[in-house]
C-alpha cells in the first residue's frame, strides 16, 4: 500500500532535514502509528504521502501511484484514493454538517444521486445522522472530528491518513475517534497515524513507527512506552 | 459536467455580490478602459469611413497653359487619358470654371463682368482608379506640355488623416494603460476571493478538486466582473458619440463637409468589442491572480 525507500526532505527555506533516509513499508489493511518527539518529522511524513511536499531523494509509493516520479497533474487523483484527517477538524463554518461531507464529493464531480446515497451512509458509520442538519458551531470537538472522519470516508478511499486526530479532544472524545477508525480499518481500509497519545498507542497495540530527528527509531508491533524504551 | 458548470456560476456569482465595492472599483476602472477603447474605435471607424469620402470625391484638376485656346486645350485629352491610373479626365471650360467659382461664394456679384473677359483657366477634372497613385498621375500630368499646373484636395485628406489616426493612437495607448490598472485591480478583487475562500480551497484540494475545478469559479468571476464592466460603459459611449455626430451634423452639415461615422454602425462595434475585451480582461485578471495565490 505505502512504500518509502530511503526518502529524504529537507525544507528548502530554513535547510530542515526533516526527515532522513525513510524506509518503510505498510501493507495494504494495515494500523500504523507514528510518533515521536515534537519536529521529529511526523507531519513531514504524512505530507510526503499526500503529495503537500515532495521528497529530495527516495522513492514513494502510495497506492498505485509512484509520488516521487509522478506528474503534478496527478495528484488530485492520488488525493481521492485516500481519506486525509485533520487535528484542527478543518469544516467549513457556513455548511452544515450533511453539507461538509457532501462538499467532498461535489467538489470531485461526483454525481448528485451518489452523493444521495453515500453521505446518509457516512454519516451513520459515525453515528451522527441526527446531527446531520447541525452547524459545526454547534457540535463538541469529538462531534466536529466524527464529520472530519465521515468526510474522509465520503469518496470510499483505500487509505485514511490522520495527523493528530485526537489532538484536540480530550481523552475520553479520544477514545470515541478512536474506536470509529478501529472499525473503519477492521472493515479493511489502511489507517495511518500520527499521535502523542502514549495512552491510546499502548492499549491499541498496533504497529508503531517510531521518528527521531528525522530518523526512524524503531518500526514493531506494540505500545509507545515499549518504543522509547529502547 | 453540467453540475461542476452550475458549482462554478453560482460560486461565482455569490462572491461577485460579496466583494460589491471592490468590484465597484474594478468596474469604474473598466470603464474608463472601455470608453478609451470606443474614442479609439471612434477615431479608427471614422478614419475610414472619411477617407472613402474624400476619396470618391477627390480630384486632381491639371491646368491649360493661359496661352492654349480652346482647341489646343482641348488637343491635349489623348494625352491625360493615356496617364495609367486615371479613371476619368473632363475637360472642363473657362465658362464652366467661373460658374462653379461663382456658386462657392454663393452667388454674389463678386465677379460679375468676368464673363466677357474670363481670366480663368481651361483644365482638366481628373479622378483615379485609386487614390494612391495620386503622386505618379500628378508627375505624369505636369510633365504634357501644355500643362502648367496641377492641384488636388491630398492636403485636407492628409491633415485629417495625420489628426485622426494621431487621435486614435492616443486613446489606444491611453487604453492599455487604463486596461492594466483594471486587470491589477480585477486580479486584487479576485485576491480577495480566494483569500475568503482559503479554508474552502485546502478542503478541495484535500480532497482531489483538480486545479481546473478550483480555478473555474474565478475565472469566471472576473469574466463576469468584466462582462458588467463592458456592458456599462456602452450606455456612455452609445450616448457620448450619438451627441457627437448630432453635433457634428449640425455644424459641419451646413458647409458640406464629409459625415461621421453612422450611430448604428460604431454602437454594435461598441456593443461586441466591449463585451469580449471586458470579459477577456476580467479572466486575465483573475488569471493572474489564480496563478499568484493559489498554488496547488
Ligand atoms: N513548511 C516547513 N518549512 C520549513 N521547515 C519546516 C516546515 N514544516 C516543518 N518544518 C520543520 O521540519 C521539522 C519536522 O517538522 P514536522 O512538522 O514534520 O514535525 P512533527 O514531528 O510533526 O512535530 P509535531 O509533533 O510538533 O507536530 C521541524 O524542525 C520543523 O520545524
Ligand atoms: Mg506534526
Amino acid at each position: 500500500m505505502i512504500i518509502f525507500q530511503n526518502v529524504t526532505k529537507t525544507y528548502a527555506d530554513n535547510n530542515v532535514v526533516a526527515l532522513q533516509d525513510a524506509t518503510f513499508h505498510i501493507q495494504k489493511g494495515e494500523f500504523v502509528f507514528i510518533v515521536g518527539p515534537s519536529g521529529a518529522g511526523k507531519s513531514t511524513i504524512t505530507k510526503l504521502m499526500t503529495c503537500e511536499e515532495l521528497p529530495d531523494s527516495g522513492s514513494i509509493r502510495v497506492g498505485e501511484f509512484n509520488i516521487s516520479k509522478m506528474a503534478k497533474q496527478q495528484i488530485p487523483y492520488l488525493r481521492r484514493s485516500m481519506g486525509i484527517i485533520f487535528q484542527d477538524f478543518r469544516l467549513l463554518p457556513n455548511k452544515t454538517v450533511y453539507e461538509n461531507v457532501s462538499f467532498a464529493m461535489e467538489v470531485i464531480g461526483a454525481s448528485k444521486k451518489a452523493i444521495r446515497r453515500r453521505v446518509p451512509d457516512v454519516l451513520s458509520m459515525v453515528n451522527l445522522t441526527s446531527k446531520a442538519r447541525s452547524y459545526p458551531h454547534q457540535l463538541s470537538g469529538g462531534e466536529q472530528q466524527r464529520v472530519g472522519i465521515a468526510r474522509a470516508l465520503a469518496n470510499t478511499p483505500h487509505l485514511i491518513i490522520a495527523d493528530e486526530p485526537t489532538g484536540n479532544l480530550d481523552n475520553e472524545t479520544a477514545w470515541e475517534i478512536m474506536s470509529i477508525l478501529d472499525h473503519i480499518n477492521k472493515q479493511g481500509t489502511t489507517v495511518v497515524m500520527v499521535t502523542h497519545a502514549q495512552n491510546i498507542v499502548d492499549d491499541m497495540q498496533k504497529r508503531v513507527i517510531s521518528i527521531e530527528d528525522g530518523l526512524v527509531k524503531s518500526d514493531q508491533q506494540g505500545g509507545y512506552s515499549y518504543v522509547t524504551s529502547i | 459536467m453540467l453540475q461542476a458548470f452550475k458549482y462554478y456560476i453560482s460560486q461565482a456569482f455569490s462572491s461577485v455580490f460579496r466583494n460589491k465595492l471592490m468590484v465597484i472599483i474594478s468596474v469604474s476602472t473598466l470603464i474608463f478602459c472601455m470608453l478609451l477603447l470606443g474614442l479609439a474605435i471612434a477615431f479608427g471607424v471614422n478614419l475610414g469611413y472619411i477617407s472613402n469620402q474624400l476619396e470618391s470625391q477627390f480630384e486632381i484638376h491639371a491646368f491649360v497653359d493661359l496661352s492654349y485656346t480652346e482647341e489646343a486645350a482641348r488637343a491635349l485629352e489623348p494625352s491625360v487619358q493615356g496617364i495609367v491610373g486615371i479613371a476619368d479626365a473632363k475637360f472642363c471650360t473657362k465658362e464652366e470654371a467661373l460658374a462653379s467659382l461663382q456658386e462657392m461664394l454663393d452667388h454674389s456679384n463678386a465677379l460679375a463682368g468676368l464673363e466677357e473677359d474670363n481670366p480663368l483657366q481651361f483644365s482638366y477634372k481628373i479622378t483615379l482608379k485609386n487614390i494612391r497613385d495620386a503622386g505618379s498621375v500628378e508627375t505624369a500630368l505636369a510633365a504634357i506640355p501644355g500643362i502648367e499646373s496641377v492641384s488636388n484636395r491630398t492636403d485636407i485628406l492628409g491633415g485629417i488623416s495625420t489628426f485622426t489616426s494621431i487621435a486614435r493612437n492616443i486613446s489606444i495607448f491611453g487604453m492599455i494603460i487604463f486596461a492594466f490598472i483594471a486587470v491589477f485591480i480585477i486580479s486584487n478583487t479576485i485576491k480577495l476571493t480566494l483569500m475568503a475562500r482559503k479554508k474552502e480551497i485546502e478542503i478541495m484540494k484535500s480532497v482531489g478538486a483538480t486545479n481546473a475545478f478550483i480555478r473555474s469559479p474565478f475565472i469566471i468571476e472576473g469574466g463576469i466582473v468584466g462582462l458588467i464592466g463592458g456592458v456599462i460603459s456602452f450606455i456612455p459611449a452609445y450616448f457620448g458619440y450619438s451627441s457627437v455626430v448630432a453635433w457634428w451634423q449640425g455644424w459641419a452639415g451646413s458647409f458640406g463637409m464629409f459625415d461621421l461615422a453612422p450611430v448604428s454602425q460604431l454602437s454594435s462595434i461598441f456593443l461586441s468589442v466591449f463585451i469580449i475585451a471586458g470579459i477577456a480582461i476580467g479572466a486575465l485578471g483573475s488569471m493572474l491572480s489564480v496563478r499568484k495565490y493559489l498554488e496547488i
